[in-house]
C-alpha cells in the first residue's frame, strides 16, 4: 500500500514563488493537473520525479522521503519521469536507448532487460521501430519512445509533463488509450493544458495557480464549478462579459446572465476558466 | 484525496551490480562506437606509413607507433567526451537525475572506456607489427615503452570522460584535443635539452639522437601511469569525492617525481666519450662471413645479412690475403677508433630500407662505401673523412669504380664523397672490357699498388691516368671559412 503526499511544499526562483505552500494526495489512477502558464505544474512535478528540490514542506513517495540521499535512491526506483523534454539521444535506436535507460534504472539482468524493453516497446505500440534510430521517428513515436522509457521497470508512480503537447489527433487518442491503460493499476500523474485530456482521462483533477492549488476534485467536480453561469445567446453580450461564438454560430458566455440568453450545460473547461478568473479566460479566448 | 497503489517488489541490485550492468552497456556502446574503429584504423594507417620504407628498430617503431597512439588517443578522448557528456546533453540531464543510477556511478561505469582504449592501442601496435611482416623490429626490446603505446590512448579516454562530464557540449571533445595538441608540441619544441623536465614531459618516449643508447624507460611509464591513475582518480570524483582528491593528489606527485627522474637519468647523448661507453666494441654482436666481420649494435644483429648482401660482392673480388673492411654499426656519435688497430672498417647507422626501391638504395649505398674502403679511398679512422676529397687521377679509383660496377652492376659508376671525372670512368671502362679474371688476377698481383694512392698499378692493363702529388697534410678549409667539405687530394 502506497501514498504520495506532499505537506506545505514551497519553491521559489529567485523573486518568483513557484510553489507556494503545496498540500496534495495523489493515489492510483490517472491525476490531471491543470494551470495556466506559470502556475507551478511543472516545477511541481520536477520535485516529484526528485529533479528538483523543494525549498520547504515535504515530500513522501510510498512513505519514502527524497530528501534523504538513500531514500531518494529508493524513490527513483519507483517512478517513472517524462519531462517536457525528454532528451532523447537522437543516434540510438528506440530499443538501443530504452536498453540503455532500463541500465540506468537498475535492470541488470540482460534477459530481464531484453524483456522488458519488448515490454514497454508493445505497451507504446512501437515494436515494429525497436530499430529505428531516434531521429529518424516522428514526433509523436517520440513521444511514445519518451513514455516507453517512463514505464521501463513498471513503476509506481508515473509523471508525464504535457505529454500531448503537439501530437495530432490520431496520435492523441493512442496517448489518452496508453495512459488510461497505466492508470488502471499505477499511480499517474500528467500536467496539461488541454481540459478535453482531463475530460477524457483523469479521474481527479487538482488546478494550480500562482503556485497554489486552487481545486481538487473530479472532473465533473470541476464543470459544476461553472453550474449556472454558461450561457447560450444569438447575440454578443453587452458589456466585459467573457465570451466566445462556438461553431453553431451561437455566442457562449461565462458569468452572469446576458440579456436573452439560455443556460448551457457547463464544460470543464467552462470551470477551469472560472475557476482561474479573467487571466485565464484572456487567454483561452486569445 | 488519498489513493494507494499495490507495489509489484523488484529486488534493487547491490551497487557493484548495477555498475558492472552499466559497465558493460559503456562498453558495448564504445565498441560500436566509429571513433573507436576509425581512429584505430587511422592509426596503424599512420603508424605503418611511417614505418614503411624504413627496417624497423625497437626504437623507432614504439616511437612511430607512439605518436600514432597519440592520434588514437585524440579519438578516444572524443568517444570518452560524447559518451559522458551524453547524459547533459539534446536535455537528457532532467531525465537521467532522477534514475536510480547516479552520477557517481554512471562516473564509475565510464571509466570502461579506459581499458577499452588500452586494448585498442594494444591492437593497434600488434597490427602495425603484423603489417610490417616479413621484417620484424631489431634492436634491444624495451617491455616499459611498449606498455607506454597502451598507456597513452588510455590517458585520452579517461581525460575525454573528465571533460565530457564538465562540459558535455559536443564541441568540448574536439577544442579539448586542439589544445592539448598545442600543449604536447610546447613539450618538445620549447626545450632544447634532453635533459630537460618538460621534454620528458611529451608521452611517447624519445628515441636518442645517438641511437642505441639506455633511456630510462620504466621512469616514463611511471609517470604516464602516475598521469592515468590521477585521471581516473578524477573521475571518481563524485563517487568518492576524499579518497579521489587524495589519490589525484598522490598520482600527480608521483608523475613528476618519475619524470624528473627520466630527465636526470637520460643519457648525455652529446659528448662521444659518453656515448662510446654504451656502444663499445665489446658490447657489439660481432660475426665474421666469408672473411668479412659485421659487428651489429645489440639487438640488431638480425641486420647483418643485409649487410653481407651488400659487401659480399665487393669482398669476392677482392684478392686473397687483401684485408677485408669490417662493418661496424655505431651510434650517431662516432670517436673513429677502429675496433682493430690498422685493420680498415666502415660504419653503419641505424637506418635500411625495408622494401622496393628503398632496401635497393640501402644496399647499393653500402656497396658503393665498401668498394670505396676496400681500396682505402674511405677511412672511418681518418678525422676528415667528414670531408670529401679529390680521387682524380688516382688508380684506385679506378678500381672501386670497377668493382663497384661488377657488384652492382647499372647502378652507375659513383664513388660517394669522392670527386673524379670522365678520364677515371674512361679508364673504368677500359678495366670493364677486359675479362674480369685477368683484372682480377691483376688487381690480385699489385693489390698493394692499388692501395697505394700514388702508384699506378693499372698502367699495365692499358689504364693511362697519372695520379697528382700526393699532399702530406689534408688541404685546409677555404680562407675564410672553417666549414670546407672539401679536403683536397684523397691522400
Amino acid at each position: 500500500m502506497t501514498t504520495v503526499t506532499l505537506q506545505g511544499l514551497g519553491k521559489r526562483y529567485g523573486r518568483t514563488t513557484a510553489l507556494d505552500s503545496v498540500d496534495l494526495s495523489i493515489g492510483v489512477g490517472v491525476t490531471g493537473l491543470l494551470g495556466p502558464n506559470g502556475a507551478g505544474k511543472t516545477t511541481l512535478l520536477r520535485c516529484l520525479a526528485t529533479a528538483l528540490g523543494p525549498d520547504t514542506g515535504t515530500i513522501r513517495v510510498h512513505g519514502l522521503d527524497p530528501a534523504v540521499a538513500a531514500q531518494r535512491t529508493e524513490v527513483r526506483r519507483r517512478i517513472g519521469y517524462l519531462p517536457q523534454n525528454p532528451g532523447l539521444y537522437p543516434n540510438f535506436t528506440a530499443y538501443a536507448l530504452l536498453d540503455y535507460v532500463a541500465v540506468l534504472k537498475e535492470i541488470t539482468d540482460r534477459r530481464q532487460r531484453r524483456a522488458e524493453v519488448r515490454r514497454v516497446l508493445d505497451e507504446v505500440e512501437l515494436t515494429d521501430r525497436a530499430r529505428t534510430k531516434v531521429r529518424k521517428l516522428s514526433g509523436g513515436m517520440r513521444q511514445r519512445l519518451g513514455l516507453a522509457q517512463a514505464l521501463l521497470g513498471d513503476p509506481e508512480l508515473v509523471i508525464l509533463d504535457e505529454p500531448t503537447v503537439g501530437l495530432d489527433p490520431e496520435q492523441r487518442m493512442l496517448f489518452r488509450a496508453l495512459i488510461s491503460r497505466l492508470g488502471e493499476r499505477r499511480t499517474v500523474l500528467l500536467s496539461t493544458h488541454q481540459t478535453e485530456d482531463v475530460g477524457a482521462l483523469c479521474e481527479r483533477v487538482v488546478v494550480m495557480s500562482g503556485g497554489r492549488v486552487v481545486f481538487e476534485g473530479g472532473p465533473r467536480d470541476l464543470a459544476q464549478v461553472a453550474e449556472g453561469q454558461v450561457w447560450l445567446s444569438e447575440t454578443p453580450p453587452q458589456g466585459n462579459a467573457a465570451y466566445w461564438r462556438n461553431a453553431d454560430g451561437l455566442y457562449r458566455t461565462l458569468g452572469r446572465q446576458p440579456d436573452g440568453a439560455e443556460a448551457a450545460r457547463p464544460s470543464i473547461e467552462d470551470g477551469y476558466l472560472l475557476l482561474l478568473g479573467n487571466v485565464a479566460v484572456t487567454e483561452a479566448i486569445r | 484525496m488519498t489513493v494507494t497503489a499495490e507495489r509489484i517488489e523488484r529486488p534493487a541490485p547491490t551497487a557493484r551490480t548495477a555498475t558492472i550492468a552499466l559497465a558493460r552497456a559503456e562498453a558495448r556502446r564504445m565498441w560500436r562506437s566509429p571513433l573507436l574503429w576509425i581512429g584505430t584504423l587511422l592509426t596503424v594507417a599512420l603508424g605503418v606509413a611511417w614505418m614503411w620504407t624504413r627496417m624497423p628498430s625497437w626504437e623507432t617503431f614504439h616511437e612511430n607507433a607512439g605518436v600514432a597512439s597519440m592520434l588514437l588517443a585524440a579519438w578516444l578522448l572524443m568517444a570518452g567526451h560524447l559518451a559522458a557528456g551524453r547524459d547533459r546533453r539534446a536535455g537528457a540531464e532532467e531525465s537521467t537525475r532522477t534514475l536510480p543510477a547516479g552520477p557517481g556511478r554512471r562516473g564509475l561505469a565510464l571509466l570502461v572506456t579506459v581499458p577499452i582504449a588500452a586494448v585498442a592501442g594494444a591492437v593497434a601496435c600488434l597490427a602495425e607489427l603484423l603489417l610490417l611482416l616479413p621484417t620484424w623490429p631489431v634492436g634491444p626490446y624495451d617491455p616499459w615503452v611498449a606498455l607506454t603505446l597502451i598507456v597513452i590512448p588510455a590517458i585520452g579516454a579517461g581525460i575525454g570522460v573528465l571533460i565530457g562530464r564538465a562540459l558535455p557540449g559536443v564541441a568540448a571533445g574536439p577544442l579539448a584535443v586542439v589544445v592539448l595538441v598545442a600543449v604536447m608540441f610546447m613539450f618538445i619544441f620549447v626545450p632544447n635539452d634532453p635533459q630537460s623536465v618538460m621534454t620528458h614531459l611529451w608521452p611517447v618516449v624519445h628515441v636518442n639522437w645517438n641511437f642505441g643508447l639506455p633511456r630510462p624507460t620504466g621512469w616514463h611509464l611511471l609517470y604516464l601511469v602516475g598521469v592515468l591513475v590521477a585521471v581516473i582518480a578524477a573521475n571518481c570524483r563524485p563517487a568518492a569525492p576524499r579518497s579521489a582528491i587524495t589519490v589525484t593528489v598522490l598520482a600527480i606527485l608521483l608523475a613528476g617525481f618519475a619524470v624528473q627522474r627520466e630527465a636526470a637519468e637520460t643519457p648525455d647523448a652529446i659528448h662521444t666519450e659518453e656515448v662510446m661507453k654504451y656502444v663499445a666494441p665489446e658490447t657489439l654482436d660481432c660475426r665474421t662471413h666469408e672473411e668479412v666481420r659485421y659487428c651489429a649494435l645489440d639487438g640488431y644483429g638480425a641486420w647483418i645479412p643485409y649487410w653481407r648482401e651488400a659487401a659480399e660482392p665487393v669482398a669476392d673480388l677482392l684478392p686473397a690475403g687483401a684485408q677485408r673492411p669490417s662493418i661496424r654499426q655505431i651510434s650517431t656519435s662516432d670517436n673513429l677508433v677502429p675496433m682493430q688497430a690498422g685493420h680498415p672498417e666502415l660504419r653503419v647507422g641505424d637506418t635500411w630500407g625495408r622494401v622496393g626501391s628503398w632496401a635497393e638504395d640501402s644496399r647499393v649505398r653500402l656497396t658503393r662505401d665498401y668498394a670505396a674502403t676496400a681500396v682505402g679511398l674511405l677511412r672511418r679512422d681518418d678525422p676528415e673523412n667528414w670531408r670529401s676529397c679529390d680521387g682524380s687521377g688516382q688508380h684506385r679509383t679506378v678500381v672501386a669504380l670497377w668493382l663497384l660496377e661488377q657488384a652492382a652492376p647499372g647502378k652507375g659508376l659513383t664513388v660517394p664523397r669522392i670527386r673524379y671525372g670522365d678520364a677515371e670512368r674512361q679508364a673504368a671502362e677500359v678495366l670493364l672490357a677486359k675479362p674480369r679474371a685477368e683484372v682480377q688476377s691483376h688487381l690480385a698481383a699489385h693489390w698493394s699498388g692499388v692501395l697505394d694512392p700514388a702508384a699506378t698499378p693499372l698502367a699495365a692493363l692499358g689504364v693511362t691516368i697519372t695520379p697528382p702529388p700526393i699532399p702530406s697534410e689534408p688541404a685546409p678549409p677555404m680562407e675564410g671559412s672553417t666549414t670546407s667539405d672539401d679536403r683536397g687530394v684523397c691522400r
